[in-house]
Parts: structure tokens; C-alpha cells; sequence
């Protein structure tokens, strides 16, 4: 036994042991080759815009991992001799210093790359992590970038001149350098102020990003180059620094030199040294991702970050729009005007009501809104791109009819740098539409693992689609100025519930906190205004999409499916005025063809013998006792307000002795009390006008016999003079 | 009480399944320990072939054999504001062209040395800088327009030195 036990902790520590290797193995990235290089898309603006990506810590450790040895009197040997003898034939003599150990005053340049001590001395790391910070710039940038220009990192015996061309910035070769470019502080500093300035002003610099720029391949101007549509701002500004790609021949190999007389290494270098060391250069968060509904053709695929949706050209409109991430938007139409602000995925806009949208407003929230301005412009028909909005403001042209847009474009700039283009006439207000509906519904949806959305209008849908995320609780309002008396009603269909009770007037329906899915819904106008106004719904279903329209009370979504509702879609319209129908489904999708009996609470009270009157006992909870002999001598009923008119139950009972109590209404005591005699038979019926609506079943357990079966509407359950009492009674509703 | 022995040939076989299966975790898990590193070792190899030492050396050199007649003596530690101006020396800049992508530009100087052409671009960014051996008085720098990040107004300053000291003269120049 025990060895058994020994073979099982040998077993688990294998496996704590294979584990803990493969966690902490070092980092696998596949080798690069040249068919991995993107001359538009070198690096990402998420990637080179991060100062955080590394601390002066982090740096320094780095810097120590790339030189464990420093061969700081160049006993090495080099070129037939040592590095000392060689190096101080060039005028460089030893001691070297490596970059882990270089310090730097930053106010006089004293510095001991030829060693030394240095009074008020930086540190490289701090350096890098100074002007990282000061200029926005990932430490990785510069780091790869002092090894691209001057192998520095890697040197275990550099040079002075090293040091004070470190990032081949403004330094003639061997002649005497600028004081302000002038050593490795301002080395480092220039550069990465110079990126920073790069994307600061992208207007001013020859390459530019979201354009097709023509990179040469190399200084000479007769090697030729080719055309490079730049996708970031950061790849934009590598080209402005050094403006040339790798041809061919030098992505044959990119760890070699081979050069046919037209090859350049310098961005190559840059993006090879840095996907070796710190993984790909293309990361990019997610800060937001966008669909746009184009008329006539649907939903478009999406766009992240920054980049247009929509179509120029083709003279479709754009007819709605999701934004998945850290942004709040809304749309303005021409009949509705501006839309209720929404978020996460939700739908803005309509479709299939060829409603264009004429204007819209991004607004960034959260991590997004601290990093970047959310710059957008609208391509209006007609007229093509307008002025650049941001974080919030209108892009588009109100009041009139036919300036419809028919794309759109975003761009994500970093906090402090300029507008991607014009700003001007981002927004025209020719007039603004508003739109006040004799009767119209507010929606707002409980999502799971997001809470309640805000409220939307009908015409525009509520919960999200294509985010697989469920709906769990509803509140809907009706907003009625027909001049007819009326409310609006609903019921949610729940798992492991089945129908809730009506609600009303905002009041949840479904559950919160609990991660219950509404599979279905239904919707009904109370009152006046049901006779002359219809309400229609529509529901998005997992795995399905949007089902068909219904109205009036009739069930949307699914059930024994296992699927939830994700969005409902509503309308209120006069009489005889269906929606657009575009769904070719059923409005529930019901493939087991499952009955869904409305639980509809009735409550009730009984009086027992010995104990008195009981109350509060809800639909199909047991009223009376079972196992105790004891007699249930009476029933009450509580009323019921129906949404669909008056209902109630009405109750006959056979007392022993006494005979029938007939059509007893709500509130009356249906048998007696204080007499000591048993019900031994009972039937229920339903009056009122939405008596047709319900069925109203009814179990009853007798004496010495136990449960009998349901019987409905008006039947008997017991046996009058059958000197056998009901002891107990279930009762509930059943939508018809 | 004695074992079945049927039962002890079944715990023997449980015992030996057992322990194979921590051989082979183990040897799973130490091929996949052993390609990690050989993979990392590999790309450290890429590194260490192309880039450290020799080859930032061979770019050194080739600068450093560059010519540098009347450049001041430690020129490299040195800052330009550190070397005398010599009035003795004169430089004027003769011509500033830009055709077919390249910008040229040309200087007469008093005599032999080194000249340097700075140009600055008016957004205080980074210029563009080249050294050349002054040849017969003049001295003509060719640089790709590609290199000229900024387009339009920049500074021109060339630096003439001769015996370790400097003149130099400026010029504005349009780059578009």
C-alpha cells in the first residue's frame, strides 16, 4: 500500500516537475525568415507607444543578460592581435565599457566609456527609461534601436564612438559632434523625441501612415523601390528615421548581409533584433472593434482599432453600426434623429427600416480613453470624407435627406498628438430631426456578465448580437401620448422556471445575480391603446440569429433548445402594420415542439381543521396537509389582475353536511369555518374577460386515498357524501 | 492471511503500468525541456553570429578609415563649439541643388581639410549630416532625398577644419 503511495507522489511530482519546465522554459518563438516581413506593418503603435513595457529594473537586467562579460581591457582576441592592441590602433584604446555598466551625467556628458568615475553618473537603463518615459516610447524601441545603430547592447568592448553615435543621431562620422547631439544621453534622447514628434505631427514627415508611400530600397535612387501602404504610425515613423526597406535579397537571409549592390538592413535589423528579443513586434491591444450594417448587403466584417467600415463608391449607406470596447456611440438618422447612446456591441442604427445614418458620435471610456483620442470622419454620399471628429463630437451632416453616410473611418491617436488629418467641417448641422411618436417602448436589457445596458428606443434593438452573451432580465416602458389609457406588459421565459409572472411599467422581468438565461419573451399593450395599436418584437437567439416578428403576447425566442435569448427588437405600430419581415424563422424556435405552460400565479388561502386558515399558498404549491387526517374545511381565493382583462377563480364546495357553496368569488370563504365540516368535493372555474385565456387546474388529495388526478375548469375533484375529505389541494394556471 | 496470488500478479502489473507512465511523462517531458532550449540556443546562435562584436567593429572601421585631414585631434570626444574658429579659414557654400531624388550640395574652402555638411530641419528634429575630404578647395556631399524626412525649410551649415580649428557658413534650404 504504502509503496503504492510512493508511486502516486512520484507520479504527481513528475508532473509538478514537467510543469514548472514548461512554465519557466524559456520564452519558443518560431526563427524568423524573410516571408514574415511586413513593410507596411514593421511594428505595431501598441507595441512602440508603451513606455510601460519595461522598468529601469527590468532594462538594467536585460542589458546584463546580453553581456555577461564585458572585456573591459580587451583581452580577447580580434583581427590576428587583441581587441586592446586593435582598438587602440584605431585610437580607442582599452578600458571598454559595456553598456550594463555605462554612467552618464546628464547636465555635463562626463561619462566613463573609457572608464573612469563619474560624478552625478546615470545609469544606461535610467537613461533609456528616462527618455522612454519623457517621450513615449517603448524601452524596447530603444534598445533594439542602440543595437541596430551601433550594436551596443551586444558589445562586450565598445568604443567611445559607439557611445556618442548611438542612435545615429545628427554626429558626423570622426568629426566633431554638435553639442546637442553630442553623447549617449542625448543620443537617446533626440531619438526617441524625434518618434515621438514622427507621430506628433504625421502631416510633416515624407512617409505617412494609412497611405501608399514609395520606399526605396536603398539610397541609390536608381536601385528602385516600391510602393508600401503603411498601416501604423510607428512603422511611418521607423521610414522617416531610416528611409529604406529590405529588397529581396537582403530578406533572403535576414540574419546575413547578402546585399546585390541595392539591399539595406536598417528596418530589417530593427524588426528581426527586436521579434528575437522581446517576441513579435505586432502585438496590439484591443482597445475597440466595429461592424457596420451597409444597405442592401448586410453586416460588414469587423474593424479593429482603427480603419474604415462601409463601402465608398457604390452609393450604400450605412445603416447601423457595433463597437465592441472602451467607447459609448450613438447615430442620428433623418426620421428618428439621434439614437439613445449605447455600448458594448449593441446595436446602433436599424436595419431592414433603410433608415441611413447621417451622423455619429464615438465616445472612448475606460483604458482606451486614458491612452488614446478616438479621432473618426464620415464619408458622406455626394461629398466623400468630411473634417476628423474626436471622443465624442459629431461627425456627419444633419438635416437633410440625402447626405447619407456610407462609411467611416477611425483612427486611435495617442493622447497629445494631432488630428490624423483636417478637423474642420467634421459636422454640418443643416437641421436637426426629432422624433416624438404617438407611442413608441424604452427597452434596456440585463446581460450577463455586463449588467444593464442603457435603454434603447424601439427601432433599435436591445442586448447584443454575435457576443454569445445572454439576456437575463428586461424592464420595458411604454411611452404613450395617443390620448388612450393603456400599459405595456411582459413575461419572461426563464431556464428552470419556465414563464414569470407578468410585469409592468419598467419593472424586471427575469432575474439578476443569479446567471439565469430568458430564453423567451413576450409583449402585450393593457388597456385602450390595445385596440388600436399592435406591439411587435422580435428576438436574437443563440446560434440561430434574428427569428420572425410577432405580436401582441405571442412567445419570441426558444425553448428545449437549450438556447438563450441574446437581443429583442421592438415596434409599436397602428393596427395592421407589421414590421419588415426579414427572418425567414419561426418568431419561437421550438424544434421538440414543447408546450409552455404559463405558470401564472394564482394564491390562495385554506382553513384546517384544528389549526384555522393558512394563507398565501402560491400556484402549484400544496395547500392543506398530506399524512395528518387532517380535514380542509374551506378555500379562498386572492384576486387576480390579468393583463390580458379581468380574471378570476370561482369556487364550489361540497361541505360535509351542508351540501354545495356555489360560485364563491375572490376573497370569499368557499366551505365553512368553526363548523367541523370536511370539503370532500371542489370545483374551480375561471370568469372574466380573460377567462378564454386560461385554463385552471386543480389536484386534490383525499383521506385515506392520497393524490387524484389534475382535472380543469369546473370539473369535480372528490366525492361529495363520500364521507372521504380532501385533506389537500395543488391549483394553478395555465395559459391556454 | 496469504494474497491471493491472482490479486499480486494484478498489483504487480498496476505497479509496473505505473511506473512506465512516469518514464514516459518524464521522457516527454524532458524532449520538450530539450528542443526549448536547443531552440533558444539556436536563436542565440543567429544573434551571437551577426551582430555583437565583429561586425559593429567592421562598421567602425570602415567609418574611422574615412578621410580626416585638419580634423582636431581627439575629434570624436570632441563637441563642434569646443573647436577654435580660425578666421583665417574661409568656407562659402557654392551651390545647393535638388534633382532626380538626390540633394546636392557644394562648398569652396580656403584650402585642405575636412568639411561637414549639417542640415537642419526648422522642427528642431533630427538632421542630416555628412563628412567629406575637402578635394581641390571644394567639397560636394550627394544625399538621397529619401533622408530628408522633413519637407521643406532646413538649415545648411557646412564646417570647414584645417590644423584643428573650424570655420563654417550657413544656408536655408528648401527640401520638398
Amino acid at each position: 500500500m504504502s509503496r503504492s503511495i510512493n508511486i502516486a507522489k512520484a507520479t504527481f511530482a513528475a508532473l509538478v516537475i514537467s510543469l514548472f519546465g514548461l512554465i519557466f522554459a524559456p520564452n519558443i518563438s518560431h526563427a524568423l525568415s524573410g516571408a514574415d516581413w511586413n513593410a507596411g506593418r514593421i511594428i505595431s503603435d501598441d507595441t512602440f507607444f508603451k513606455p510601460s513595457s519595461m522598468s529601469a529594473s527590468d532594462i538594467q537586467y536585460f542589458l546584463n543578460s546580453m553581456v555577461p562579460n564585458c572585456d573591459t581591457q580587451g583581452t580577447q582576441p580580434y583581427n590576428g592581435t587583441t581587441a586592446a592592441a586593435y582598438g587602440t590602433s584605431r585610437g580607442y584604446p582599452p578600458p571598454y565599457t559595456c553598456l550594463k555598466d555605462y554612467l552618464e551625467n546628464p547636465t555635463t556628458h562626463q561619462n566613463n566609456a573609457n572608464g573612469g568615475s563619474v560624478s552625478g553618473g546615470a545609469s544606461a537603463a535610467d537613461i533609456i527609461k528616462f527618455a522612454s518615459d519623457t517621450y513615449g516610447i517603448s524601452p524596447k524601441v530603444l534598445i533594439v534601436l542602440l543595437q541596430k545603430e551601433q550594436s551596443l547592447v551586444t558589445d562586450n568592448w565598445p568604443w567611445t564612438i559607439q557611445y556618442r553615435s548611438a542612435t545615429g543621431y545628427g554626429c558626423p562620422d570622426t568629426a566633431p559632434c554638435d553639442a546637442e547631439y553630442y553623447g549617449f544621453y542625448n543620443q537617446v534622447m533626440k531619438a526617441a523625441y524625434q518618434f515621438k514628434r514622427y507621430a506628433q505631427y504625421p502631416g510633416e514627415y515624407r512617409y505617412k501612415a494609412f497611405q501608399s508611400n514609395f520606399i526605396q530600397w536603398n539610397p541609390n535612387a536608381a536601385c528602385g523601390g516600391s510602393d508600401v501602404y503603411i498601416h501604423t504610425q510607428s512603422t511611418a515613423g521607423l521610414y522617416n528615421y531610416t528611409p529604406y526597406q529590405p529588397n529581396a535579397t537582403a530578406l533572403s537571409d535576414i540574419y546575413g548581409g547578402q546585399n546585390d549592390g541595392c539591399s539595406s538592413y536598417g528596418n530589417r535589423n530593427f524588426w528581426r533584433m527586436y521579434s528575437d528579443w522581446f517576441g513579435s513586434t505586432l502585438y496590439e491591444e484591443t482597445f475597440m472593434s466595429y461592424k457596420s450594417h451597409v444597405g442592401g448587403v448586410g453586416w460588414t466584417g469587423a474593424t479593429t482599432n482603427s480603419g474604415t467600415t462601409g463601402t465608398t463608391g457604390q452609393s450604400k449607406s450605412l445603416e447601423a453600426i457595433k463597437i465592441n470596447g472602451s467607447v459609448d456611440y450613438s447615430t442620428y438618422n433623418y426620421t428618428t434623429g439621434w439614437q439613445p447612446t449605447v455600448n458594448n456591441g449593441m446595436i446602433s442604427g436599424t436595419t431592414g427600416m433603410s433608415r441611413a445614418i447621417q451622423a455619429i458620435k464615438i465616445n472612448p471610456t475606460g483604458s482606451l480613453a486614458n491612452r488614446y483620442d478616438v479621432y473618426y470622419r464620415a464619408h458622406v454620399g455626394g461629398i466623400g470624407w468630411i473634417g476628423w471628429a474626436k471622443n465624442g463630437e459629431t461627425a456627419g451632416i444633419t438635416g437633410s435627406s440625402t447626405n447619407n453616410i456610407e462609411s467611416i473611418e477611425v483612427r486611435l491617436v495617442l493622447k497629445g498628438y494631432s488630428a490624423p488629418g483636417s478637423t474642420s467641417g467634421a459636422y454640418q448641422n443643416l437641421g436637426t430631426a426629432t422624433y416624438n411618436p404617438s407611442a413608441s417602448l424604452s427597452v434596456a436589457s440585463h446581460i450577463g456578465g455586463f449588467g444593464w445596458q442603457p435603454t434603447v428606443t424601439d427601432t433599435m434593438a436591445s442586448g447584443t448580437t454575435e457576443q454569445n452573451k445572454q439576456i437575463e432580465a428586461v424592464k420595458i416602458n411604454l411611452n404613450n401620448t395617443t390620448g388612450q389609457t393603456g400599459g405595456i406588459a411582459y413575461s419572461a421565459f426563464l431556464l428552470g422556471i419556465g414563464w414569470q409572472n407578468w410585469q409592468s411599467n419598467d419593472s424586471v422581468a427575469g432575474t439578476t445575480g443569479q446567471s439565469r438565461r430568458m430564453e423567451a419573451l413576450r409583449i402585450t399593450l393593457t388597456g385602450q391603446i390595445a385596440d388600436g395599436y399592435d406591439v411587435w418584437y422580435r428576438g436574437y437567439v443563440q446560434n440561430i440569429g434574428w427569428l420572425d416578428w410577432t405580436k401582441n403576447g405571442g412567445a419570441v425566442g426558444s425553448v428545449g433548445a437549450g438556447f438563450q435569448l441574446e437581443a429583442i427588437e421592438t415596434r409599436i405600430t397602428p393596427k395592421n402594420n407589421p414590421p419588415t419581415t426579414l427572418a425567414l424563422q419561426k418568431p419561437l424556435h421550438n424544434p421538440l415542439g414543447l408546450s409552455m405552460p404559463d405558470t401564472y400565479s394564482v394564491v390562495y388561502s385554506t382553513h384546517l381543521s384544528d389549526i384555522g386558515w393558512v394563507g398565501n399558498t402560491k400556484q402549484n404549491e400544496i395547500g392543506g396537509t398530506t399524512g395528518q387526517s387532517r380535514p380542509m374545511e374551506a378555500i379562498r381565493f386572492d384576486t387576480i389582475n390579468s393583463v390580458f382583462g379581468s380574471l378570476s377563480v370561482s369556487c364550489s364546495a361540497y361541505a360535509k353536511g351542508s351540501g354545495w357553496v356555489n360560485n364563491v368569488s375572490p376573497g370569499n370563504t368557499c366551505g365553512t369555518t368553526g363548523q367541523s365540516k370536511p370539503i370532500e368535493s371542489i370545483k374551480l372555474s375561471l370568469s372574466g374577460d380573460a377567462a378564454n385565456k386560461y385554463d385552471v387546474y386543480y389536484k386534490a388529495h383525499i383521506s385515506t386515498i392520497g393524490w387524484q388526478d389534475w382535472v380543469k375548469n369546473g370539473e369535480q375533484a372528490g366525492t361529495p357524501t363520500s364521507n372521504k375529505n380532501i385533506e389537500a389541494i395543488v391549483v394553478k394556471l395555465v395559459q391556454k | 492471511m496469504k494474497m491471493n496470488p491472482n490479486r499480486k500478479t494484478s498489483s504487480r502489473r498496476k505497479k509496473i503500468i505505473l511506473c512506465l507512465s512516469i518514464l514516459l511523462i518524464l521522457a516527454v517531458a524532458g524532449s520538450v525541456a530539450y528542443l526549448m532550449v536547443q531552440n533558444k540556443k539556436d536563436q542565440q546562435e543567429h544573434l551571437k553570429a551577426e551582430q555583437p562584436g565583429e561586425s559593429s567593429k567592421q562598421d567602425i572601421i570602415d567609418n574611422t578609415s574615412k578621410p580626416s585631414e585638419g580634423l582636431p585631434d581627439d575629434s570624436t570626444s570632441t563637441t563642434s563649439d569646443q573647436v577654435p574658429t580660425d578666421s583665417a579659414l574661409s568656407v562659402s557654400i557654392t551651390s545647393t541643388t535638388q534633382s532626380s531624388g538626390t540633394v546636392r550640395a557644394s562648398a569652396q574652402t580656403s584650402g585642405a581639410g575636412t568639411c561637414v555638411f549639417i542640415y537642419q530641419p526648422s522642427d528642431g528634429g533630427k538632421p542630416v549630416t555628412r563628412e567629406v575630404a575637402v578635394t581641390n578647395n571644394t567639397c560636394s556631399v550627394e544625399i538621397s532625398q529619401n533622408e530628408f524626412a522633413y519637407l521643406g525649410q532646413w538649415k545648411l551649415t557646412t564646417t570647414y577644419y584645417k590644423d584643428g580649428s573650424k570655420t563654417e557658413v550657413s544656408k536655408d534650404v528648401t527640401i520638398n
